[in-house]
Order: C-alpha cells, then sequence, then structure tokens
C-alpha cells in the first residue's frame, strides 16, 4: 500500500503522540511502526530540497537563453540567410536536446527537468522570432502567442515543469488582454495538469499551481472583455458571481474542514472577492451605469461569459442544495452575495432604485461581516474574527467618507450601530456569567 | 518505447516544423512572388527579441483605399486589396474586394481599419518591419532621411506578392541596395 502524504508538522505530531501511546501501553512498538510507515513526507521533502537548486537552475537557464536570443538578434547581416536560419533554429534544438536528456536519462532530477522545460518555452518562441528576423517577416503578435502557447502547454504534460505553468497562465493573460476572444478558454487545458498534481498527492505544488491558475483566469476573463463591449458594465457582477462559485467549488471538492489559508486556494481566493466586490457595491455608481449598453455589438466573448455567469449562479444553487446540512451561518453569509449580483444586473430591468440597492448592498456587508466575526469567536478562530473584523472595519471607514450620505443621518446610523454592539456585549457577558454561575451552583 | 518519449518526438517535430513551415513560405513568396517597388519612408525603432529594424511607411498606404462596386466591407473586415502599378513604377493598392481574385491578378490580403468620408477604407501594409544590426539601423534612418530633405525622394522597398502574402526582399536607395548605399556614405565622409 502507497504511504499517505503528510506535511512534516504532521508527522512529526504522530511521532510525538505515538510515543506517548506506546509509553502508556495502548499501542506496541511494531504497531507503531507501522502506522508511522503509513504517512510519508518524501513528495514534501523532495519538493524542499529541490527548490533552491531549482530556483537557481532555472533563473540559469533563463539567463543563459536570453544571451543566446540576444547575440542572435544582434543580426550578424554578414552571415547570409542560411547561416542565420541555421543559427536561429539551433536554440531550439539545443533545447529540444536537453529535455530529451532530462526525460529519457535523467527523470529523477527535478531541477534539471524544470529549467530544461523552462528553456524549451522559451527556445520556440525564440526560434520563430529569429526566424522572422531573417525574412523580415512582420510581427502579428496575436497569431505568435497563440502558436507559442499551443506549442507551451505539451510541455508541462510531457517534461512536468512546473515553472512553465506560470508561464502559461501570463502568456494567456497577455493574450486575453490583447483582443476580445474567449482566450482564457485555454485554462480548461491545465485542469488535467492540477488533477494529476492532486492525484499523486503533491499537495505543496498543487495549491501553488491552483493559485495562479485561479487568479490568473480571474483576471484573464476581466481583461477579454473590452470596454466596447455590451456586458462591460455587468463585469463587477459578473466577477462576484465568479468569486461565490469558486468559494462555492473550494468547500465542495475540498471539504468544510479548515485547513488553513493557503490550503485551499478556490475558498480562500473567492472569499476575497466576495468581501472586496461586495464592499465596492456598496458605493454609488456602479449601479447606476449598470444598464444593458444596446449599442454595441455582442461577440461570442460575451455571450461565453454570460454563460460563465449561468454557471456560477447554477453551480452555487446546487451547492446550496447537495450540501444544505452541512453548511454553517458563514458559509451562508458567502453564498448570499451571489443574490447581490443578481441583483445587480436586472436591477435596472425591473427598475429597482439605486437607492435601495446600495442600502441592500451595505446591510449585507454588515450582517455577513458581524456573522463572520461573531462565529471567528464561536470557534475560536482568530484568523476568521479578524478577516470579519477587517471587513467591517472598511464599510465604517468608507460610510465614514461618503460625501453623499448627509452628516445627521450619518451620525445616527453610527451611534445606532455602535450602541447596538455595546448593548449584544453587555447582554452577552451577562448571559455568559449566568451561564458560569449556574455551573458553579451545579458543581456545589 | 513508452508514450511520453513518442508524445515528446511528436512535439518536437511540431515545434521544428513551425519555423520550417515559415522558412519554406518565405522562399516560396521570394522565388516565385511578382516583385513590386513600393515607395517608402524608414524610422527606427527596437524590439528585445529580434533586435533593431526599421519601421517602413509607405506611401501606398497613406491614402483611402476605394472599394469596388458590389463588395460588402465592413472595418475591421479582411479583404482583398488589388496591386497594380502607377505612373513613376511603384506600387499602388488599387481597390478593395471581399471576393477572391482571379489567377494573375496579384492582391494583398490585409485588415480594413479607419472607414474613409467617401465610403474607402484606410489599410495598413503588414511588412513594415525591415530588420538590421544595431549599428546599421540608426545609419538607415539618417542616410534616408537625410536623402528625403534634399529631395531626392527614391526610396523603396522590393516587396514580392505572392498569393495574397508580401514579403520584402530588400531595400534600395536610388536603385542601390541600402546596405551599400550606406557603405557608400561612410567612404565619402
Amino acid at each position: 500500500m502507497e504511504p499517505k502524504q503528510c506535511t512534516k508538522n504532521q508527522k512529526n505530531w504522530l511521532e510525538r503522540e505515538s510515543g506517548e501511546w506506546v509509553e502508556q501501553g495502548i499501542l506496541r512498538e511494531e504497531q507503531q511502526a507501522q502506522i508511522l510507515n503509513r504517512y510519508s513526507t518524501s513528495h514534501v521533502d523532495s519538493f524542499y530540497s529541490s527548490w533552491s537548486s531549482l530556483l537557481l537552475i532555472s533563473l540559469g537557464a533563463i539567463l543563459i537563453g536570453g544571451g543566446i536570443i540576444l547575440l542572435v538578434a544582434h543580426n550578424w547581416e554578414s552571415f547570409g540567410k542560411g547561416t542565420r536560419t541555421v543559427l536561429s533554429i539551433l536554440p531550439l534544438l539545443l533545447a529540444q536536446a536537453l529535455a530529451w536528456y532530462s526525460v529519457r536519462y535523467k527523470p529523477q532530477l527535478a531541477g534539471l527537468r524544470e529549467a530544461s522545460g523552462v528553456l524549451l518555452f522559451f527556445a520556440v518562441a525564440a526560434s520563430i522570432a529569429l526566424i522572422s528576423q531573417t525574412y523580415h517577416i512582420y510581427g502579428d503578435l496575436e497569431r505568435f502567442l497563440v502558436t507559442w502557447l499551443v506549442m507551451g502547454i505539451p510541455i508541462l504534460y510531457l517534461i512536468g515543469s512546473a515553472g512553465v505553468l506560470i508561464l502559461v497562465c501570463a502568456l494567456i493573460l497577455w493574450l486575453c488582454g490583447l483582443e476580445r476572444e474567449p482566450y482564457w478558454l485555454y485554462y480548461l487545458l491545465l485542469a488535467p495538469y492540477l488533477y494529476s498534481l492532486y492525484k499523486h498527492q503533491r499537495y505543496v505544488l498543487f495549491q501553488w499551481a491552483l493559485w495562479f491558475v485561479v487568479i490568473g483566469s480571474t483576471f484573464s476573463i476581466v481583461y477579454s472583455v473590452g470596454w466596447k463591449s455590451p456586458i462591460d458594465d455587468w463585469m463587477i457582477y459578473i466577477l462576484l458571481a465568479l468569486s461565490v462559485l469558486y468559494y462555492s467549488l473550494g468547500k465542495w471538492f475540498f471539504g468544510f474542514k479548515e485547513q488553513g489559508f493557503w490550503a485551499n486556494p478556490l475558498s480562500s481566493a473567492g472569499a476575497l472577492g466576495i468581501a472586496s466586490i461586495s464592499l465596492m457595491l456598496t458605493w454609488e455608481g456602479f449601479y447606476r451605469y449598470s444598464k444593458f449598453d444596446t449599442d454595441s455589438k455582442f461577440v461570442f466573448n460575451d455571450y461565453l461569459i454570460l454563460l460563465v455567469f449561468a454557471i456560477s449562479v447554477l453551480a452555487t444553487i446546487g451547492f446550496v442544495v447537495v450540501k444544505f446540512k452541512r453548511l454553517g451561518i458563514n458559509q451562508w453569509a458567502l453564498t448570499t452575495s451571489m443574490l447581490l449580483a443578481i441583483l445587480g444586473i436586472i436591477g435596472i430591468q425591473i427598475k429597482l432604485p439605486e437607492l435601495v440597492y446600495i442600502t441592500l448592498a451595505n446591510l449585507y456587508v454588515l450582517i455577513a461581516s458581524v456573522v463572520i466575526m461573531s462565529q471567528g469567536i464561536n470557534q475560536h478562530r482568530l484568523m476568521l474574527l479578524n478577516a470579519g473584523l477587517l471587513w467591517f472595519s472598511f464599510l465604517v471607514l468608507f460610510r465614514f467618507f461618503d460625501s453623499d450620505i448627509p452628516f445627521v443621518l450619518k451620525g445616527i446610523v453610527f451611534i445606532f450601530i455602535g450602541s447596538a454592539f455595546l448593548g449584544v456585549n453587555i447582554w452577552y457577558n451577562k448571559k455568559l456569567k449566568g451561564h458560569v454561575s449556574a455551573q458553579q451552583e451545579d458543581a456545589a | 518505447m513508452k508514450p511520453t518519449l513518442i508524445l515528446l518526438i511528436v512535439l518536437f517535430a511540431i515545434q521544428l516544423a513551425i519555423p520550417g513551415y515559415m522558412i519554406f513560405e518565405q522562399n516560396q513568396i521570394l522565388t516565385e512572388g511578382t516583385a513590386y517597388k513600393f515607395k517608402t519612408r524608414p524610422i527606427d525603432p527596437y524590439d528585445p527579441f529580434r533586435g533593431r529594424y526599421v519601421t517602413l511607411s509607405y506611401a501606398a498606404d497613406q491614402e483611402v483605399i476605394p472599394v469596388m462596386d458590389g463588395s460588402n466591407i465592413e472595418s475591421e473586415d479582411w479583404v482583398y486589396a488589388l496591386v497594380g502599378v502607377d505612373d513613376d513604377g511603384y506600387a499602388v493598392l488599387e481597390v478593395l474586394t471581399d471576393v477572391k481574385p482571379e489567377e494573375g491578378q496579384d492582391y494583398l490580403y490585409l485588415e480594413t481599419f479607419y472607414r474613409g468620408y467617401d465610403g474607402g477604407f484606410l489599410v495598413s501594409l503588414p511588412f513594415d518591419r525591415y530588420f538590421a544590426s544595431e549599428e546599421n539601423a540608426p545609419k538607415i534612418e539618417s542616410a534616408v532621411w537625410r536623402r528625403q530633405r534634399e529631395q531626392v525622394e527614391d526610396v523603396y522597398a522590393k516587396i514580392r506578392i505572392l498569393n495574397g502574402k508580401g514579403t520584402i526582399e530588400d531595400l534600395y536607395v536610388n536603385d542601390i541596395l541600402i546596405r551599400e548605399y550606406i557603405e557608400k556614405q561612410a567612404e565619402s565622409q
């Protein structure tokens, strides 16, 4: 049976605890050894031990590759077309040779694999660029980037170089900023890679790769919608819906048990998105301009993004229905922000006044942040408490400096909410005291 | 052999085939294409990947190009521009059409940008980069601009055109290759 992967801290804890169990006679020593053998930290070890050399080798590879490009970019006019053509393909051939050597003969060297993958990724672009130089081929940047991307993604799978993942994410982002085309769909091609990392229990790599993909895909979708698009003003709501989707998927896939901020990129990034976008919606202005722009022409990308919105809504409903019994009050607090997204898009159509929407948004952040804070206190989770506090403080700060609300109204609302906080605190303390004294009486 | 290794070989082959095809296509245009003289003015920017080049700004794409009767063309459409020659022997874009021209008629396949006031379109000739060494690129620019102040305006790029694609064969000043022209200038100074 293959041992399960765990972190060093977990292994140390298990060793310590099981040692005590052996001393107390609960376990025999060979049983302890058997249990310990079922958990391994090898992936984590190999990841960290190779990490430093990996970084150095990758940087070295990039510098050497860059140097070769600069040498050829100098444009040796005296060499003649034939020689220059051979020289242009040379970096690609060398990188391919190194990649072949790494995969065929030294598959155990992670650093070499990493470096050869990155080098090959750049060599593909370099050879195309240098041939363009020799023949004065005009640059169609979009086609060049797509070719580079399509040639680059297989490197990720065949050589398994994780550095290429970051480069691929960056390329997709570049493409999305360039044209109103759904180039963000290329992220789907990265999904099998992420799945294989997860399946092979390479959790550390999996987590940071997922962070890159979540953030990269979100920005790519935003960038692909130009200002000319009819749904440009809806993007803030679509982004909110997407955040809720990420949050729900994170809980759905990785479970409700708290694993820490970095361990669940989907839920963490989703929660950050929900908190920041809902704060933006508490301001005037977004809602007012969110009417459907009928002058602009719909392109394929716009339809696809509307589809993403629909999928986000449906998947969130699915999540709530399937996991209904397991949803805690803080999960409810975050997923209900989907209503703000839906209302933002249909609000103008059903003639919902701006004041109502903004009031709802403010109430939402107020209630949700307080719920998160109280959950942090109840569950003794400092991180949750601080997150709720931060969310709440931003709302207060924004409203304090909001010049659209009259001072008197602001003052009254502030005093009212402040008194509510104090009141609840006094009530809670009394209840706690009563509870403690009742317990003491019981004990006596 | 493992499937990964076979796939790797396939990937390597495709990666090599892309520059290979580019070379083949360019050579085909250069050997089989018709040569045209496009009047031009070079200026000198810089590309970190491909080094120095001079941007060529052509006389042929400065004016609005009329649309052929019966063609339905919008801005940002890809269209066929029929190539002809003016009285001085320089290439001009005669008319734009959305129907592929017949054999024997040279054309360029390009994207329209803005609609002109009279229903025609502005286009941009794509072969606008002439790559040169760090030394020569600024020299090309200064040599040519000085020429133009002296009213000698015979700077042109020799472009080969085949099946809608054009490629730069070389750059000339007064019918002399630009590199030779710069060398002569250096000698005479």
